[in-house]
This record gives C-alpha cells, sequence and structure tokens, in this order.
C-alpha cells in the first residue's frame, strides 16, 4: 500500500504539472484574450486530484497480469475523461463540442504525459539493472 | 509436522552428528519420537540419519528439510522423486496450493511452501519478484519496462517473469549490491 501511495503521490504532481501547461496552451489557443484570478492557480492541483482518485479504483491486492493492468489503464483514461469533462460541462453547459474535444484531447496528452515520465523512469531503471547484469553475467 | 520441522530445525542448527531414531511411525498420533545429538570432531564427518519403518510424510519432511540445508533439493514429477541443484533452477512458483521449480527443460513440484523456500534460498541467489514467485537472480537475462510501468525480467530460458511494485525497490537493490 505504501508503494501504490507514493505511485500515486508522484502521478499528483506529475498531473499538476502537466495539467498547469495544458491549461496554458489550450487558453492560448481557446481564449487567449481570458483575464484570469488567483483562483485559477488552484485548478491544477483540483485536477490533479480528481485524475489521480480512480486510480485507486485500481488498486488491488493481487498481481495484476500485465494485460489487466493495461485494460485497467483504459478504464481508468475514460473515467477520469468522464469526471473532468462534467466537471467542466457542469460549470459552462454552454461550451461548443469542439472545445469539449480539444479538451478531451489535452486529458489524453496530460495522461499521456504522465505515463511516458513514469515509463521512462522504469526503463532508465532497467538500463541500470541491465549494466549490472552484463557486468555480474560477465 | 510443525512441531516435527522446528525441532529439526534447532537440530540442523548444531555442529554435531546428529542421529534421528524412531522405532516405529512418527505421526502425530502418539508415538514420540527419540533424537539423538551425537558430538562430532570434523565437520566432514557431520550428517543427519533418519532411521524410520517407512517413510511417512513427517519423515520426507525432514529429509527435505536436511536436503534444503545445502545445494540440494528433492523436485517431483508425478511421484517420481529427482534431487535438483539449486543452480539450475530459473525460478519457484505458486500455483494455488502447489509450488513448482522451472529449470531449462524441466518443471519439478517442490513439497515445500513459497515461504519457506524465500526462507532456505533467500540469503543466496534466489529473490521473491512477486507473490507468487521467487527467482534466481543469476538466471536473470536483462530488464525491461512492461506498458503498466512494472519491471519485467527476461530470464535465461527466454520466460518472463513480471516484478511486483511491492519487490521491485528491494530486487533493484539486492542487484545493485551483487
Amino acid at each position: 500500500m505504501r508503494d501504490f501511495l507514493m505511485m500515486m503521490g508522484r502521478s499528483f504532481l506529475l498531473c499538476s504539472f502537466f495539467i498547469a501547461i495544458d491549461m496554458g496552451i489550450i487558453g492560448l489557443i481557446l481564449e487567449p484574450d481570458a483575464k484570469l484570478g488567483y483562483e485559477v492557480l488552484f485548478v491544477p492541483p483540483i485536477y490533479a486530484f480528481l485524475c489521480t482518485l480512480p486510480s485507486f479504483f485500481m488498486y488491488s491486492k493481487k498481481e495484476m497480469s500485465t494485460r489487466r493492468a493495461v485494460v485497467g489503464r483504459i478504464l481508468q483514461i475514460i473515467i477520469i475523461e468522464a469526471i473532468v469533462l462534467g466537471a467542466i460541462y457542469s460549470q459552462q453547459p454552454e461550451m461548443p463540442f469542439t472545445d469539449g474535444l480539444i479538451i478531451g484531447a489535452s486529458i489524453l496528452a496530460v495522461f499521456g504525459a504522465v505515463w511516458l515520465v513514469n515509463f521512462l523512469r522504469v526503463k532508465s531503471d532497467a538500463a541500470a539493472l541491465n549494466e549490472k547484469l552484463k557486468k555480474f553475467n560477465g | 509436522m510443525e512441531n516435527s520441522c522446528s525441532l529439526s530445525r534447532k537440530i540442523a542448527s548444531c555442529q554435531f552428528v546428529i542421529e534421528i531414531l524412531c522405532l516405529g511411525i512418527y505421526n502425530g498420533r502418539g508415538r514420540e519420537m527419540r533424537v539423538f545429538v551425537k558430538n562430532v570432531p570434523k565437520f566432514e564427518d557431520e550428517r543427519v540419519v533418519l532411521e524410520c519403518v517407512e517413510m511417512s510424510e513427517d519423515f520426507r519432511d525432514i529429509r527435505e528439510y536436511a536436503l534444503m540445508k545445502g545445494n540440494m533439493l528433492s523436485g517431483y514429477i508425478e511421484d517420481a522423486a529427482f534431487q535438483l541443484n539449486l543452480s539450475d533452477i530459473i525460478y519457484f512458483e505458486a500455483v494455488g496450493e502447489l509450488v513448482f521449480a522451472y529449470t531449462e527443460n524441466e518443471v519439478y513440484e517442490i513439497k515445500s511452501r513459497l515461504y519457506e523456500i524465500e526462507k532456505s534460498y533467500g540469503e543466496q541467489m534466489f529473490m521473491r519478484c512477486s507473490k507468487s514467485i521467487i527467482a534466481n537472480i543469476s538466471k536473470i537475462q536483462s530488464f525491461r519496462p512492461a506498458p503498466d510501468t512494472r519491471l519485467i525480467a527476461k530470464m535465461k530460458n527466454g520466460e518472463e517473469i513480471v516484478i511486483s511494485r511491492m519487490y521491485a525497490k528491494a530486487l533493484k537493490k539486492r542487484i545493485m549490491e551483487v
């Protein structure tokens, strides 16, 4: 459980970072002249928290096969899309469908970026271990 | 059975010649197992002798434990028993209540629990990779990341083992220390 919570914490921080970048890019595309208050700074961690929540449904004491874990990830992104788009549409019901699509795609991009960072971290671990094994095996 | 195992463990920890003599079958139904411990001057003379009317499950356990203290362990294919060299084992896997040892060409059933194997060989080249697998570190060929960001170990026989996050850190540490 401790490892799982640490992984969640790392994902939360990564999500906050990528959501902030994402909001900047989307904002520049959709509403470049918008004036925002300080409260907008709370948006990335709030959405990052919402995006991290579905991961808790993925927690299992049983070992998951790689295939099952990948299916879980797909379900996770569907839930995240539903939560974030649901939250945005509940605040702005008149938002055009195309804007919704762009936001949907950006959620996917944030999810992909978080996955990529985690994947590269494990890849780097694997490379270090392979280097050690090479020495060990001669 | 638990009594006889813990007893044999205590006995085996002594650096004496051990003779376990049993008059009759010890089956936990009242007959007492007599235990003799005899001191010998040289390490080469150390041994465990089991004397029994027939090889009961308890005696089989004691024999297996004594064998596992070295580098050999007993594996079974159906009812046939084989002596396995630890260095030939690629990994142990628990499937339900059973534990199997995988070598290059064969799969043997092991009459021990996975935690017992971990306890016996954890200080050698064996390391827990997941709840159901203990792998021989010297048989790992390479590592790669899985799509779900877990580590996958490719063994020298070509099989791949997923390393659980729970054990990944300890495994990494162990390999880095090797």
